[in-house]
C-alpha cells in the first residue's frame, strides 16, 4: 500500500536554560494510507513535539535534521505559507484539550465558519458542518442547529469533542491526528470519542498519540513505541501487544497488564528526561537485559517479519537491517 | 424599559452616563440651548443676570452660551484623540504580543520611550513646534496616550496567543491576520473598552492643560481656552468666579462622568474589584 506519511531521522531540538533538549531523536516512522497508526509512549517522550513538527509548529524547538515526507511531498523547510495551506486542508489535529480548543467569546456555528474561511471554501460553509455533527452522533438536524447557535461553555466535553472532530474533518483531510484523545475522558464519553474516531476513519487515515493500550487496539492495526524521541518498536498492534520485542516495550505492556498490583521490577526506572546527549541506548540505563554494547553504541533499526525494533538485543542475534 | 433597568441596576454606570450625557446633549444641541451666539462682542465683565445667566466676559461674550459651545470643542478633542490613541494601541499591542521576537522588542522599545518622558512636557513641545491648530492638539494627545494602551494590550495578548483555541485555529490554517482578528481582538475588547473610556479622560484633561498654557487653538472655544483667557484677562484676579468656575466644573464632572463608567466596566471584567467596592 502507498505510503502517506515517511518520517525519518528526524530531529527536533530545544534549546533551554538547562541544555539542549533532544525531543526528537532519530524518529523514523511510516503510515501507510487507510492504515491507522497508534503512538505511545511515556510523558515527555516527544510524541506531541512530533505531531507539532508534522505540521510545521514546533518552534520553538528547530529541526535539525530529518525529513518528513506527505503524500510524496516534503515538509521540512516548506514555506510558512505553504505549510499554513497544509494545515487544516491535508492534516488536520484535533486539540489535545477539548475544553480549551475553542474559543469561549464565539458561538460554535461562527467558529466553523472561521474554519471554512481559513479552508476558502465558502461553499461547504455550515452545510457540511450540519451533516458531519449529524453523522457524529449529536443527533437530528434540529438539535445540531442549536449547538450551532451555543457558545462553547453551554456544551458538555463530549460535545465539543465532536464540534472539533468535525471542525477537523470539515476539509476531508487526508491525515488526521488525535492526540491523546481519550485523555481524562469518562468512560462513557471515551467510548463515544472512539466511535467518533473510528467513523472518522473511514473518510480520511488516522494517527493516535495515546496511552490508552485499548483505545489503540480497536483503532489502529499498526502501533509504534516511543522512547526518548524515537520510536523504538514499530509493528502489527496485535502482535506487538502480545509479543513485544523491545524491552521497553515489555515493560510497557507489563505495566498495563498489570492493573493495580506494581510487583514489576521497576526499582530504579524513571522517565527519563530528553537532556544532553548520551552514547549508545537511552534505554539502557534502565533495561534489564542491557549489555556493554548498549552503552557505547547506538542500536540500529532492525526489521523483522512485519515489525521494526531498534535494540541491540537483535543485532546480536544475526538478524538483518532494516 | 428593559434598557433602562439594566441601566439603573448599575449605579455607577448609571450616574456616569448620565454626567457624560448632559455634557454630549449640550454639545450636539449647542445652538438650541445657548442663549447667545458666543462669538458676539457686548457689554464686557457683566455679572450674571436673567439676561446672561453667567454675565460676560472681558470682551462682553456671554459665558453660558460659552460653556455650552466649548464642550463641543472639548469633547472633540477627547474622543477623537482617545480613539485615535486606542486604535494605534490596540493595533501595537496585538501585533507586538502576538508576533513577539524582534518586532515586538522594537515597539515596545518604541512606547517606552514615550512612556518616560513625561507626558505634559512632551505634549507642549510637540505642540509648540507644530503650531496651535485643533487636529495638531488632538495628534500630539494621541501621540502621548498610545503606548500605555499598547502595552496593557500587548501583555493581555501574550497569554491570549497560548491559549488552546489560539493554537487550534492556527492548527487548522487560520492566517496570522485571521488569528488576530477573530480570536485575538474579541478577547482584549473589555479591556479595550475600558482604556479607551479611561484615555478619553486623559485627553480632556491634557487639551484643557495644553489650553490653558496657551499652546490650544485660538480660533476655537474650549474649556480650557476659556479659563486660559480667564486667567490672562484677570478674570482670577478680580475674583470674578462666574468665568473661571464653571469651566473648572464642566472639567471636572465630566472626567468624574468617565470614571463613573470606566469603574463599572471594570468590576465587570475584575470582579475582586466588586467585592472591595461593595464593603
Amino acid at each position: 500500500m502507498k505510503n502517506l506519511l515517511v518520517v525519518s531521522n528526524l530531529h527536533v531540538y530545544f534549546e533551554t536554560p538547562a541544555g539542549l533538549v533532544r525531543a526528537n531523536n532519530g524518529l523514523n516512522l511510516h503510515l501507510e494510507e487507510g492504515c491507522n497508526l497508534g503512538i505511545m509512549g511515556e510523558s515527555g517522550c516527544g510524541k506531541t513535539v512530533l505531531v507539532y513538527t508534522l505540521l510545521g509548529l514546533q518552534q520553538p524547538g528547530k529541526i535539525i535534521t530529518g525529513s518528513i515526507l506527505f503524500s510524496g511531498r516534503e515538509l521540512v523547510n516548506l514555506p510558512e505559507a505553504e505549510l499554513n495551506h497544509i494545515r487544516g486542508r491535508q492534516i488536520a489535529l484535533i486539540p489535545q484539550n477539548q475544553s480549551t480548543a475553542l474559543n469561549p467569546l464565539l458561538k460554535v456555528g461562527e467558529q466553523i465558519g472561521e474554519v471554512c474561511v481559513n479552508l476558502n471554501r465558502p461553499d461547504i460553509r455550515l452545510e457540511g458542518a450540519r451533516k458531519l455533527l449529524s453523522d457524529l452522533g449529536l443527533g437530528d438536524i434540529h438539535s445540531v442547529e442549536h449547538i450551532l447557535k451555543s457558545y462553547p461553555h453551554q456544551l458538555s466535553g463530549g460535545m465539543r469533542q465532536r464540534v472539533l472532530t468535525a471542525m477537523a474533518l470539515l476539509s476531508e483531510p487526508d491525515l488526521l491526528v488525535a492526540d491523546e484523545p481519550t485523555t481524562a475522558l469518562d468512560a462513557n464519553t471515551r467510548t463515544t470519542t472512539l466511535n467518533i474516531l473510528k467513523e472518522a476513519s473511514k473518510r480520511t487515515s488516522l494517527l493516535v498519540i495515546s496511552h490508552d493500550l485499548p483505545a489503540l487496539k480497536t483503532l489502529c492495526p499498526k502501533l509504534g513505541v516511543m522512547y526518548a524521541g524515537r520510536i523504538v518498536e514499530y509493528g502489527d498492534t496485535l502482535s506487538l501487544m502480545s509479543n513485544p520485542l523491545h524491552p521497553y516495550s515489555r515493560l510497557l505492556m507489563k505495566c498495563q497488564q498489570a492493573g493495580d498490583y506494581l510487583d514489576i521490577p521497576l526499582t530504579g526506572f524513571e522517565s527519563r528526561d530528553l537532556l544532553g546527549d548520551n552514547e549508545g541506548c537511552s534505554f539502557a540505563p534502565f533495561c534489564p537485559q542491557a549489555t556493554g554494547i548498549c552503552f557505547k553504541e547506538l542500536p540500529p533499526e532492525v526489521c523483522l517479519d512485519n515489525s521494526r525494533v531498534v535494540c541491540h538485543l537483535y543485532t546480536q542475534s544475526g538478524m538483518k537491517l532494516c | 424599559m428593559n434598557i433602562l433597568k439594566k441601566l439603573t441596576a448599575n449605579k455607577l454606570l448609571f450616574f456616569g452616563v448620565v454626567l457624560l450625557g448632559i455634557f454630549v446633549l449640550s454639545a450636539v444641541f449647542a445652538p438650541l440651548i445657548s442663549p447667545h451666539d458666543p462669538w458676539t462682542y457686548g457689554q464686557a465683565f457683566l455679572h450674571p443676570s436673567a439676561q446672561h445667566l453667567l454675565g460676560t466676559n472681558d470682551v462682553g461674550q456671554d459665558i453660558f452660551s460659552e460653556l455650552v459651545y466649548s464642550a463641543r470643542v472639548s469633547l472633540w478633542v477627547g474622543f477623537v484623540s482617545a480613539s485615535l490613541a486606542t486604535l494605534l494601541g490596540v493595533a501595537v499591542g496585538i501585533w507586538a504580543g502576538f508576533r513577539r521576537g524582534w518586532l515586538d522588542n522594537v515597539l515596545m522599545g518604541m512606547a517606552d520611550i514615550f512612556l518616560v518622558i513625561p507626558a505634559l512636557p512632551l505634549v507642549i513641545l510637540l505642540s509648540v513646534y507644530l503650531g496651535p491648530s485643533i487636529w495638531n492638539i488632538i495628534l500630539v494627545i494621541a501621540l502621548t496616550l498610545w503606548p500605555g494602551t499598547a502595552r496593557v494590550i500587548r501583555s493581555q495578548v501574550i497569554t491570549i496567543r497560548q491559549s488552546g483555541y489560539v493554537e487550534s485555529a492556527r492548527i487548522m490554517g487560520a492566517s496570522e491576520f485571521r488569528l488576530m482578528w477573530r480570536h485575538v481582538l474579541p478577547n482584549v475588547l473589555p479591556l479595550v473598552a475600558a482604556k479607551f473610556i479611561l484615555a478619553v479622560a486623559v485627553a480632556l484633561l491634557l487639551e484643557a492643560s495644553m489650553s490653558f498654557l496657551g499652546l490650544g487653538d485660538p480660533s476655537q472655544k474650549s474649556w480650557g481656552m476659556m479659563l486660559h483667557y480667564a486667567f490672562s484677562r484677570g478674570g482670577f484676579v478680580q475674583n470674578l468666579y462666574w468665568w473661571y468656575l464653571p469651566p473648572g466644573l464642566c472639567i471636572t464632572l465630566c472626567i468624574l462622568g468617565l470614571t463613573f463608567i470606566n469603574m463599572s466596566f471594570e468590576d465587570r471584567t475584575d470582579p475582586r474589584l466588586q467585592r472591595i467596592l461593595d464593603r
